[in-house]
């Protein structure tokens, strides 16, 4: 009898364990899937490794070279050397984190205040403008080129950063997705409550809409961060190669030659890469919920 | 200090609601006006229009005598405790309250003093280094009630400030209240839905429904000369008895049929009350307050007439017995009434019971335009 009535309760805990399984618990195939697609994602980088140190022919070895070679090191210093590369690739690096932190900056920050104006100010005309601004995201890139190209010209600032920068200050999309989040996550009596205390507009938006939006930010910042560093096509257009960003400076080291160094090219790449780790890194820890916990009742 | 005025002020929302009505109200400088009102009856609605975060439709708000519909909510110089507390999130207890202060551009060295004092009055003195987060709904309540009242501002709004804490914390933060009116006389203007903070604390209190005001007085005036049935049935508790009655007479007597009961009326009543004479021969609301019944067996010498009654619940809550019971007999005997009896009464559930009615102390309203008749 006593053994009985113990065997019970503890089959019913088991079977409460396998329903809590099912639902929540990862099982064998979902491990193995997601191995597998970390390794898809993470062979490029692994194979750029592999190619930056090693010389050139490794890249055309066959059976192909599937672990690191020792040359790391001696191309990253001829990668830096520019008495061997065409570019200055330090310079390079140095323009990419300069027009990538500003823009980083400019954009969560503007698309903060635009977000907040159209979330939650009252002006006339506050629909139709932000239609307009989601608009332009219908625009493709490609299509305002020229006419930007034309107007850095008359600026004076090609083969300057200021002209990677200045049409990326603000994005449409920055706007539209700080809109969202504010319209959302910050209570209209909070507001009330720091103008009751006093805040102006620019008050409100200090020292309450920018920490309640700081996840949303990280996120946008860390969007933001990676399209800039990576963007190709802009900068090759404006700068040249006494003054490029890194993406620029690497096709440079790619087109230079007759036939291209592999090895410094993917070692180029391989450098890039980094600082995008080290912002992933210090960004996505910002990436929290619950902010906004305990401002209003219920 | 100032003095905080409403003159016609209206408030329709876009959609249509109208939430405040044609509302003529002053708190005068120094005084203490607590406003009360059934939920939605546009209280809130009130207190953001005199904070500035609400435009009126129509209408104006005047502080110190000077209208203010032009000014921004930080120019205004008022305090507000919020329904919903908003408390910044990202700061601690103590920045919430200093908060306010640093923007009014009180210097650091008074700031400290004045957060701390009040934080010691709220019971917050431990707390002041956590977020709001980690505080419970009483915690955080008066975190809200920190922060305004740390402020010493021209006028006081406070929202149901004290709606979230336990029996006990309530009294005590109704006297620390009242303390420092008496202290600071600020003009307040104080929305709650207890009946005893309203009567308690209020040098007036105002009624509203629907947007409307129904009536603004001391707390003794809306008990004894409500001015409609609307405010007598929500000043009290529990509520007073509305009834349809039918009053009858001839010569100089009158009496009010209430079902199968009736009740004759003292002369000295329809002295005090002329135009009930006008009534004679019709319908009309009668109100009887629970605590102008009684039990017959206590009251020797009833001036009331006594009345067999059959109790269908009685609640004895220590200090007193309520007891709730058809005024007429049988099944279809009408409405239940509501009694506040003494503590020494036998009333029991299930059992009969006589019961005297003060009838000195009732009510009359007229049934259309519930307006009080006197
Ligand atoms: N922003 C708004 N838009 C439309 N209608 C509103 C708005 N705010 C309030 N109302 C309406 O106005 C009326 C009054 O609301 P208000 O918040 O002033 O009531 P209240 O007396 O404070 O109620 P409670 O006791 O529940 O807090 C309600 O009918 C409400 O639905
Ligand atoms: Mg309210």
């Amino acid at each position: 009898m006593v053994a009985h009535s113990e065997a019970v309760p503890r089959r019913r805990r088991r079977s409460h364990r396998a329903v809590a399984r099912r639902f929540d618990s990862a099982g064998p195939f979902t491990y193995v899937f997601l191995i597998l697609v970390v390794m898809v994602s993470l062979f490029p980088l692994y194979w750029s490794l592999v190619v930056a140190s090693h010389d050139n022919a490794a890249v055309y070895a066959y059976p192909p070279k599937l672990l690191p070679g020792p040359n790391l090191f001696h191309n990253i210093h001829r990668l830096f050397n520019s008495g061997i590369v065409s570019v200055d690739f330090a310079k390079a690096l140095v323009n990419s984190a300069i027009v990538s932190s500003v823009v980083t900056v400019t954009v969560v920050f503007f698309s903060a205040l635009a977000g907040f104006a159209f979330a939650k100010l009252d002006f006339r005309g506050r629909k139709l403008l932000f239609v307009l601004v989601l608009a332009t995201l219908l625009v493709p890139v490609q299509l305002g080129l020229i006419p930007l190209y034309i107007e850095m010209i008359h600026f004076g600032w090609l083969n300057s950063l200021k002209a990677v920068i200045a049409p990326n200050l603000v994005t449409a999309f920055g706007v539209f997705l700080m809109r969202q989040y504010i319209a959302g996550g910050v209570p209209n009596e909070l507001i009330a409550a720091a103008r009751v205390d006093g805040c102006n507009s620019w008050r409100v938006f200090w020292h309450v809409i920018l920490p309640a939006v700081r996840p949303m930010a990280a996120v946008l910042g860390l969007l933001t961060f990676m399209n800039t560093w990576n963007d190709f096509l802009w900068p090759l257009i404006v700068l040249n190669a006494r003054n490029p960003t890194v993406q620029v400076a690497v096709a440079d080291i790619a087109t230079v030659a007759y036939t291209p160094d592999y090895s410094l090219i993917l070692t180029g790449c391989f450098i890039s890469i980094l600082p995008l780790l080290v912002v992933f890194l210090l960004l996505g820890r910002q990436i929290v919920g619950g902010i906004m916990q305990g401002a209003v009742k219920g | 200090m100032a003095e905080l005025e409403f003159r016609n002020l209206r408030k329709a929302f876009p959609g249509g609601t109208v939430a405040v009505e044609n509302l003529n109200l002053v708190v005068a400088d120094g005084e203490f006006l607590v406003l009360v009102g059934p939920s939605g009856s546009g209280k809130t609605t009130v207190l953001r229009m005199a904070a500035g975060l609400e435009r009126a439709t129509a209408g104006d708000v005047l502080i110190g005598g000077e209208v203010v519909n032009d000014v921004a909510p930080p120019d205004r110089d008022i305090a507000m405790v919020f329904q919903t507390y908003a408390l910044y999130p990202h700061m601690t207890v103590y920045d919430n309250m200093a908060f306010g202060l640093k923007l009014h551009g009180v210097k650091k060295n008074d700031i400290r003093p004045r957060v701390l004092s009040a934080a010691e009055m709220l019971e917050l003195g431990d707390l002041l280094k956590r977020k709001p987060s980690q505080l419970s709904g009483g915690q955080r309540q008066r975190v809200a009630m920190g922060r305004a009242i740390v402020r010493e501002p021209a006028a006081y709004l406070m929202d149901e400030p004290l709606s979230n804490l336990d029996a006990k914390l309530r009294v005590e933060m109704r006297t620390y209240l009242a303390e420092l009116h008496q202290r600071l006389r600020t003009s307040t203007l104080y929305v709650t839905h207890d009946q005893t903070e309203a009567m308690t604390m209020g040098d007036r209190v105002a009624v509203m429904k629907d947007g409307r005001l129904q009536q603004v007085d001391t707390p003794r005036v809306l008990y004894d000369r409500p001015a409609n049935a609307f405010v007598a049935g929500f000043i009290g508790s529990p509520a007073m008895n509305l009834l349809r009655g039918r009053l009858t007479g001839s010569g100089g007597a009158a009496s009010v049929s209430l079902g199968e009961s009736v009740l004759p009326l003292p002369r000295t009543l329809l002295a005090r009350r002329p135009s009930l004479a006008g009534y004679v021969g019709r319908e009309l609301v009668v109100g009887i307050r629970p605590e102008d019944i009684e039990d017959a067996e206590l009251v020797p010498s009833a001036n009331g007439a006594s009345l067999p009654v059959q109790v269908k619940l009685a609640e004895a809550l220590g200090a007193e017995v309520i007891a709730h019971f058809p005024l007429g007999a049988g099944d279809d005997a009408g409405p239940l009434v509501t009694a506040r009896l003494s503590p020494r009464s036998h009333a029991r559930s299930g059992k009969p019971l006589q019961v005297a009615i003060d009838l000195e102390r009732l009510y009359f309203f007229d049934p259309e335009s519930q307006e009080a008749i006197v």
